[in-house]
This record gives C-alpha cells, structure tokens and sequence, in this order.
C-alpha cells in the first residue's frame, strides 16, 4: 500500500482545526494508507482524543499553571540533568541496572481466582535511591513498595511473563488489566505482571488529588527521578518475576508505560520482546498536547521553553538510547488518529531504532478501535519469538 | 445502558456546576484558589471519566459488529 502522511486520511473527513505542532522537531509520520472502511473509526477516535484533552486541559490546569518561584526552580532542578557526562553517555544515569541485584522483600497482599490461574497482589520493597538528592524528592512511603497483580496459570507452565505498565493517571489494577488487554494474553498462554508505576494507584501518596500528581510536574529534577525510579522498579520486579517462573519477561507499556518500556529496551540488552503502545519519545509530549490547546502564544507557558525542557528530561528519552535488543524482538504499534501523543511519536521511534515491526491501528490514544487486528497482529508477533 | 445515560446527565450540568463553584470561590476570598482548582479538576476529571466510558462502549458495539 501507498504510504501517506499522517493527516491526509483524517483531511478527506473535515476534521476541526488541527492542533498546533509542537511536535515539529519530530520527522513528519508517514503513514500505510488507512482501509476507507476504517477512516470514521479514526475520525471517531480523533474527536474522543480532543474532548479528553480538553477535560485534561481543566483538571490539570492549576498543575500548569506556572508561579516565578516555579519557573526559577525548573531550571534549578534540571541542571544536575543536563551535565556534560550525562549528556555524553546518559546510561549513566542508570547505573542501577549494571550492579548486582539485592535482595527483594515480596509479601503477598491478596489471591483471587481467574480462570485458568489466579490473580496474585504483591509487594515488593524498592530501595530506590535518587540520582541526585533535592528536597523536593518527596518522602512518600506509599511509593516505597511496587505493587504488582501477577496473573498465574495454575496447572501449565506460562509462556513467557508479560510486565503491562499502565498509563498517565492510571494505576488501578482493574482498570489496567482490562485496558491493557491483560485476559487476552493470559488467555494467550502468558502470566501478566500489573505493575503500579511510582505515585500512582496504590502508590499515591494520601494527600495525591490524582493518581500520578507527584509524577508528572513541572518539577524537571523530581520527574527525572520518578522515570528513573520507574526503571528501577521494573527492573527490580521483572528480575523477581523471572528468578521466580524461570520464563522470559517481557515489557507491554501503554502511553506513559510505553516511554519506559521504549526507555527499558535501549537500556536491558536481555529483555525478550518489547511492545511500547502509543508511545511518546519525549516527556513533554502531552503538556504539549495540553498547551497547544491554547493556541499559540500560549495562556500558560511552561515554565521553561521546550527546547530546554527536551534538553532537561534527555537522559530518559528512548531517543537518547540505542536499541540494546534485536530488532525482531520489538513491535510498534502506534494510533492513526491520536491526539494525546501525535503518530510522528511512535513513527520518530521507529525511525531511531532501525525500522523494526510497527502497527497502525485505526482510532486514538483513548479510543482504540481494531483491537481484534492488534491483538492478532501482537500475538502473531509474539509466536514468531518462539518464547516456547 | 444506566451508567452513561447517568454520566450524560452529569455531564450536561457539569459546566454549571464548574461555574456556579468558581463564582461562589470568587466571592469568598481566601478560599478561592482551592475552590476553583477543586471545581476544575473535578470537571476535568468528569469529561474524561466520560470519555473513556463513550469509548469503551463505542469498542464493545464494534466488536459486536465485527462478530456479526
């Protein structure tokens, strides 16, 4: 099939004004053209994707709001971030991954059935520590243990293990388990690790007014730390998972999952398959989506120009890392009409990592339309891993 | 077929309620910051509760008619 940029499908529909790029540093995506069947799904999708944005744009206003004693802490923050042997080699900045692995405390907080196994919440104690020490690295003890569903078969042995790391806001076992698919590939013949990213869901500190506040802020060096802590503790519960099933682990990531699983393969050279979903490649995408909202010049403006909050959060954008996994062992997938993370995202990616397998599917960040392609499309992927 | 049904009707006066709640935080001084940012991440957090619902639904009726 011809291949077709981004928008020109969504135009032939009339949809509403196009949001501002600010994504224009990114390589024009450059699409398979869209089956004329599936064109309203994406449209459909696009609108769901807008009125999100919008319903962000006010939940998250007073967060986006920016203070001058915010604005000069920004830059503070960010510059033990953007130091010379980072930006050299920004492995360094998780140096964690190369030291031996400690051991873990696990205890188990609950057991239910599901069918064909049972569905097992842990625990595990993290001992993160962060890159550099501020005070605004906040003391939070609901984030110093990594909450994790873990689906079990019972009688078989599982393929291999799937690690499904949630989304921004996200983090509430039942709603990741259905978003991420986690009964389909369970059923597939694979355990599924839910894990409960940094300050989010069980995770949140008691005064968080949403899952996820104290992860995401214009705070450049708590962010830092709470990607890294995020890698910290994936690392440390896939390294638990595989000691403990003796099968591979591997990373699904939907959105904000999708960064750290993107992030994960270009630091883990032994991850066995990576499937990053509508994943952004800089961390600034969706305050991007948000302000664009505005339209330019901004009612709000980050608190630092972007250039220098791209330069800030560089350490961790899976474009400041080379592919450390075979090409094969990875799979795209990427929305046609996505509006929280644009599609020049996921295409960006691809590019950096060699063209390696990638997956259109039709529909936005919220509204996933297909699913029975993709999951056929992953599954089908996944066989050919020969996991068995 | 109850739950977004509910969630249109909130939906629909979810503007008023947002307005009604910063006008009143408007008056009251002191309060008016906390007032507003609540009434705005309330509302914000409404619109997207209603949006993934509309988008779960839209996914179910599609797989229904892709089966049939």
């Amino acid at each position: 099939m011809a291949p077709v940029r981004a928008a020109s499908s969504l135009a032939q529909l009339e949809l509403p004004t196009a949001l501002p790029a600010f994504s224009d540093d990114l390589p024009a995506a450059v699409l398979p053209e869209e089956p004329w069947l599936d064109l309203p799904l994406t449209w459909i999708g696009s609108a769901l994707d807008r009125i999100a944005l919008r319903g962000m744009r006010l939940a998250f206003a007073s967060a986006l709001r920016v203070s001058d004693a915010e604005r000069e802490a920004a830059y503070e923050s960010g510059a033990p971030y953007t130091t010379a042997a980072l930006v050299a080699e920004p492995r360094r900045f998780f140096d964690f991954l190369d030291a031996p692995a400690r051991p873990v405390t696990m205890r188990e907080l609950h057991r239910r059935p599901v069918a064909g196994g049972e569905a097992v919440t842990r625990e595990l104690a993290t001992r993160y520590e962060p890159y550099h020490c501020s005070g605004t690295w906040p003391a939070c003890v609901e984030n110093d243990r990594v909450v994790v569903e873990h689906w079990m078969h019972r009688d078989t042995r599982p393929r291999a293990t799937v690690m499904a790391l949630h989304g921004f806001t996200m983090g509430t076992s039942w709603i990741d388990a259905h978003v991420l698919m986690a009964a389909k590939w369970f059923a597939l013949g694979f355990d599924v690790a839910l894990v409960a990213l940094p300050f989010h869901g069980p995770r949140s500190p008691r005064t968080a007014r949403y899952s996820g506040e104290l992860f995401a802020s214009w705070d450049v060096g708590r962010t830092n730390e709470a990607v890294r802590q995020a890698v910290h503790d994936v690392d440390l519960v896939r390294r638990w998972i595989a000691a403990e099933t003796g099968r591979p682990v591997g990373l699904l990531g939907l959105s904000l999952g999708g960064y750290v699983a993107a992030l994960m393969a270009g630091l883990c050279d032994d991850l066995p398959f990576v499937i990053p979903l509508v994943p952004p490649v800089t961390f600034d995408a969706l305050a991007c989506s948000l302000l664009a909202l505005d339209g330019p010049p901004h009612a709000c403006a980050p608190p630092l120009p972007f250039a220098d909050l791209r330069a800030a959060y560089a350490v961790h954008s899976p474009l400041s890392h080379a592919l450390a996994i075979p090409r094969e062992r990875v799979l795209i997938v990427g929305a046609r009409g996505d509006c929280l993370v644009p599609p020049e995202h996921a295409y960006a990616l691809w590019r950096h990592w060699g063209e390696p397998p990638i997956h259109w599917y039709s529909g936005s960040h919220v509204a996933p339309f297909r699913r029975a392609r993709l999951l056929a499309r992953v599954a089908a992927h996944l066989d050919a891993l020969a996991l068995d | 077929m109850a739950c977004p049904l509910l969630m249109i009707a909130i939906m629909m006066s979810l503007p008023s309620i947002h307005a009604v709640a910063v006008s009143v935080g408007e008056r009251v001084g002191a309060a008016t910051w906390s007032l507003r940012t609540s009434a705005e991440l309330v509302t914000g957090m409404s619109i997207m509760a209603f949006v993934f619902t509309i988008a779960q639904l839209l996914l179910f009726i599609e797989e229904l008619w892709w089966r049939l």
